[in-house]
């Protein structure tokens, strides 16, 4: 079930792609302000009119669910000025009113409806010219994708055959009990390496994560994204260190009621999975030795969010401990990365040639696309 | 002032956003302001109560120059570039007092606060038996005052102070600042660039809707502004029957009754907006820190034995900070996102934006 792949595992990245503002102007140019991001879940959006910010890399967008239901995306910014058309999330009867100077645009579909005192200071504008900048949105497993172009690769293209090697999670059925924000002096890159390390599971959790049997841990790449699994130790249905709470996940098939998934669709939304959650956290650049984890948990609608997140940050927290610690040793001068491990670390080789495809072509590749 | 009235006169030029996104994102650009436009007009850079006793020295920062503001022994405000003319250690790095002479701390030469003399080398005779006092005396910058605040321009050639204000000094309106004293002082940051927040000073149309409820109470469409050479002057008056939040501070004595109901607002070029009420008289400069930061530093002046009481400080921050800060920072934000661009300006009350962006062209080209 792992990738085959002869050639040796290697760290591709030097070290500036982990501090240097260029390099991080470059993933944005190249990759950000062309890819899919997780924006939002589709709980947030529950009533026709509702609607969240967001950002796509270093696109703030506004997310809304129209008055027909369907949710949409546009560029969060006001044609006029540049001021953020929505600060917060909130709900709107119709039009989304600029705070700066007043100028209102229709929810459905973002056109300029009114422009006050238009006769007097604004005559010339053709009001159809300056409607919000569309974005295009993506839902899968009541999660809310966003590509900041509205002609974007189609949201089908970019998931591939994924969302068929997740086993039987339907994370859709499940409802968003809890959302945290957790920030971290590391550049992003390194936490997605993190995830995607078969190895520091024996090491870094060798106690949040002992109940689980690292030897039959299996995983593979489909493109740039990643699946895996991993069952309890011994396969009986025991009461696992990280399923604290109390509502197992109904519609689970026995293989993962007795084990763990940890996924990735590239290049940065990372996912989590246990008999009892589903998670989806984010990592997204600040700086470059700075970045933001959103952390969204879905669970039966009666289970304990309280519980669920402590689980789900039992390891993350290991995680943003390592990846700091790393990323302080990568300012001194005579740091260098030492020899990968041959298969357990082969999905950080994977993840730096699909990144530095998309930096060289300045575009993502087609899923299943593995450079040579 | 020649170069100004080139600039086109309202009603015949066209509102528009003249300046490039890079300049309120790119290193190079800022570098460029600091010296070329900040290195060359007149910075406020305090107050002459920041250095009350002869002898009291202020290091600031103007452009890329660091000054050293001292009050001599004969009470007159001067500045020398803050380095010392041995091996260029800055003289203070804070505020202080000096007394006659200012001492540099590296290797103790002492220069004159009134004229910038060196007047002392220790060890002079065995270390540095050739060197002529004379020739190497602190470097002078031109600084001069205007209503309790303490300009400086370090352009050699630069025109007085009194040049550059112009006719500003009587289109205040009806205030003497030096009757009033500085009863606050407050510092605010802002995550923009400074230009952003000077854009957003001068656009009248921002009144009647960020500004709904804090300023509702005026009547903008009485609304009147003019410039005065790089500056800018305006003011507007409470709509008939309406009222303000007064708070507790006291009505400043010396103006006239009509002015009680008039909000004044006015820009001295390029990064001081002033403004007045009838009870305070403030400046609120926004320095600038970094192509996307700046820090907002607030001076309010009251009647003496005033205080800024709870509610007025609130009231005032709500404005400049909760409401006009919070949207630039946003469009700060949104800069960056390699989507957006302005879009159109209203004619006339956008019209500010486009004569401040052509003063700041001038200066940069
Ligand atoms: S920036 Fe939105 S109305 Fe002016
Ligand atoms: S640098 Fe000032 S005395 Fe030497
Ligand atoms: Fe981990
Ligand atoms: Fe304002």
């Amino acid at each position: 079930m792992d990738l085959r792949n002869d050639s040796p595992t290697r760290f591709l990245l030097p070290a500036e792609a982990y501090r240097d503002p260029a390099w991080l102007e470059r993933e944005q140019r190249a990759l950000f302000d062309h890819t899919w991001h997780l924006v939002a879940a589709v709980d947030e959006l529950t009533e026709p009119g509702s609607y969240v910010e967001a950002a796509a890399g270093r696109s703030p967008l506004i997310v809304v669910r129209g008055s027909d239901g369907v949710i949409r995306a546009f560029h969060n910014f006001c044609r006029h000025r540049g001021m953020a058309v929505v600060c917060a999330a909130g709900r709107t009867s119709s039009t989304l009113r600029c705070p700066y100077h007043g100028w209102e645009y229709g929810a459905d579909d973002g056109a300029l409806v009114r422009v006050p005192q238009r006769a007097g200071q604004f005559a010339d504008v053709e009001t159809e010219r300056w409607g919000l900048v569309p974005a295009s949105v993506g839902i899968w497993g009541g999660l809310v994708f966003a590509h900041p172009d509205d002609d974007a690769e189609p949201f089908d293209a970019f998931l591939g055959e994924w969302p068929q090697h997740i086993g039987s999670f339907r994370p859709e059925r499940l409802t968003q009990l809890a959302r945290v924000r957790i920030e971290g002096s590391f550049n992003w890159k390194l936490f997605v390496e993190n995830h995607i390390d078969v190895l520091h599971l024996w090491y870094l959790h060798d106690r949040t994560l002992a109940d689980f049997d690292h030897p039959r841990f299996q995983h593979r790449n489909l493109g740039g994204h990643w699946v895996s699994y991993e069952p309890l130790k011994g396969g009986e249905v025991a009461e696992a260190a990280i399923t604290r709470g109390t509502t197992p996940i109904a519609h689970l098939a026995e293989r993962d009621r007795t084990g763990i998934g940890a996924h990735m669709l590239f290049p940065n939304v990372l996912m989590a999975s246990s008999s009892e959650f589903w998670i989806s956290y984010a990592v997204s650049p600040l700086t470059p030795d700075r970045s933001v984890i959103d952390l969204r948990v879905r669970a039966e609608p009666g289970a304990d969010a309280a519980e669920l997140v402590a689980a789900a940050r039992s390891f993350i927290d290991e995680d943003v401990f390592a990846c700091e610690q790393v990323q302080a040793v990568l300012a001194a001068p005579r740091f260098e990365v030492g020899p990968l491990a041959a298969e357990h670390e082969r999905p950080i080789t994977t993840f730096h040639q699909h990144l530095l495809a998309v930096l060289e072509a300045g575009t993502v590749p087609e899923a299943g696309a593995v450079p040579a | 002032m020649t170069a100004v009235d080139t600039v086109g006169q309202a009603g015949s030029e066209r509102a528009t956003f003249l300046l490039p996104k890079h300049a309120y994102l790119d290193a190079g650009w800022y570098a460029r302001e600091q010296r070329e436009l900040f290195g060359k007009v007149w910075n406020l850079v305090a107050a002459e109560i920041d250095l009350p006793e002869p002898g009291d020295v202020l290091p600031v920062q103007v452009g890329c120059h660091p000054v050293l503001l001292v009050r001599g022994t004969d009470g007159v405000i001067r500045g020398y570039l803050n380095m010392c003319r041995h091996r260029g250690m800055a003289l203070a790095c804070e505020a202080g007092h000096a007394g006659a002479n200012v001492r540099c701390p590296y290797h103790g030469w002492e220069f004159a606060a009134d004229d910038g003399s060196l007047v002392r080398i220790p060890q002079r005779s065995g270390q540095f038996a050739d060197t002529d006092p004379n020739a190497w005396a602190l470097l002078p910058v031109a600084v001069q005052s205007w209503a309790g605040l303490v300009f400086c321009n370090p352009d050699p050639d630069a025109a007085p102070l009194e040049e550059f204000l112009g006719e500003l000094p009587q289109r205040i309106g009806p205030f003497d600042p030096l009757r009033l004293t500085q009863v606050a002082r407050l510092r605010v940051p802002l995550r923009c660039n400074w230009k952003l927040y000077i854009e957003n000073h001068i656009d009248v149309l921002h009144l009647w809707y960020l500004h709904a409820d804090s300023l509702g109470m005026f009547d903008h469409a009485g609304f009147a502004h003019d410039w005065v050479g790089p500056h800018w002057v305006s003011d507007e008056v409470l709509r008939p029957g309406a009222d303000r939040p007064r708070g507790a501070m006291l009505p400043i004595a010396h103006i006239p009754d009509e002015e009680r109901d008039v909000l004044r607002a006015n820009l001295i070029f390029p990064n001081v907006p002033t403004s007045s009420s009838e009870t305070m008289w403030i400046t609120y400069q926004v320095v600038p820190t970094g192509p996307e930061t700046s820090e907002l530093d607030i001076r309010v002046l009251g009647e003496p034995g005033s205080q800024l009481d709870a509610e007025s400080e609130a009231t005032l921050l709500a404005v400049l900070r909760d409401e006009d800060g919070f949207a630039v920072e946003q469009i700060q934000r949104v800069l960056r996102s390699p989507k957006f661009a302005v879009g159109p300006l209203a004619s006339a009350h956008e019209l500010p934006i486009t004569r401040f962006h052509r003063l700041l062209l001038e200066r940069l080209a």
